[in-house]
């Protein structure tokens, strides 16, 4: 997928695990791995305003948009 | 919804009727099917909707009788698949979700069996109806029975309604991964 969700890089900046987002933010640790690995369709703006809030950040810090390379 | 349906009596009833109804369908369609093989050729009962026609005594050739057995034996067994893919649908909603692809297919699979069963059985009383009818002519009275064959059988319109809410569940199962995948 072109698009990358940096969460990793922004929850190692801040030092903070992924349980103390998961209490910070509200949501479940799997649905958080899910969001961490890029294994959803859909982020809620609630949900990205907790993270926000958490990891005292901008939504576009928390994504990264890279075109994808065609294959020949 | 869903967890409090299947707690409900009428889940369990119907789950049980369903997995009891499939072996019973199927034993009955074996027997059906022995019974139309080596029934007396002359003489035999017809139900319709709605009245019986007794003792017919009427001649048949070896590609009507072979015709019939087959249009009769495969509307039967669409009748046992329907019975099966009901009692599968059923037995899904134990397990969480009903929105999946399995139970879509299942649906769809229903509804097809339902447009063949509607055929087959539109075909297997129009050879009937032929045959009786022809034989009366050959007696010499004036036949009032007349092989008609309807292009959407009745049947043929429930299953198009079951093939169309086969793709409002499929639309559903999308939103409901999509629900899945959200976080």
């Amino acid at each position: 997928m072109p698009i990358i969700i940096r969460l990793d890089r922004m929850m190692a900046d801040r030092k903070m695990s992924l349980n103390e987002l998961s209490e910070r933010v509200g949501i479940t640790i799997a649905n958080l791995s899910n969001f961490k690995n890029a294994k959803i369709s859909a982020v809620r703006l609630g949900t990205m305003e907790a993270i926000c809030e958490a990891l005292n950040c901008q939504p576009g810090d928390l994504f990264e948009y890279r075109k994808s390379e065609k294959k020949i | 919804m869903v967890k409090s349906f299947i707690d409900l009596k009428f889940y369990k009833i119907l789950r049980i009727v369903l997995n009891i109804g499939v072996w019973i369908a199927a034993g009955a369609f074996l027997i059906s099917f022995f019974v139309l093989l080596f029934i007396p050729e002359t003489e035999f009962n017809l139900a319709f909707e709605g009245f019986t026609l007794s003792e017919i005594n009427t001649p048949e050739t070896a590609f009507q009788r072979v015709t019939f057995l087959v249009s009769a034996g495969l509307m039967m067994l669409s009748g046992v698949f329907c019975i099966w893919m009901l009692r599968n649908i059923v037995n899904s909603f134990k397990f969480g979700s009903p929105f999946s692809k399995d139970n879509v297919r299942r649906i769809r699979l229903f509804g097809w069996a339902l447009i063949v069963m509607a055929y087959l059985k539109q075909f297997a009383c129009f050879i009937t109806a032929d045959r009786i009818s022809q034989t009366l002519t050959g007696r010499g009275t004036n036949s009032l029975i007349q092989a008609r064959f309807s292009v959407i059988p009745e049947g043929a319109v429930l299953a198009l309604c079951v093939l169309l809410l086969a793709e409002i569940f499929r639309y559903g199962c999308l939103l409901q991964s999509e629900h899945d995948t959200t976080v």
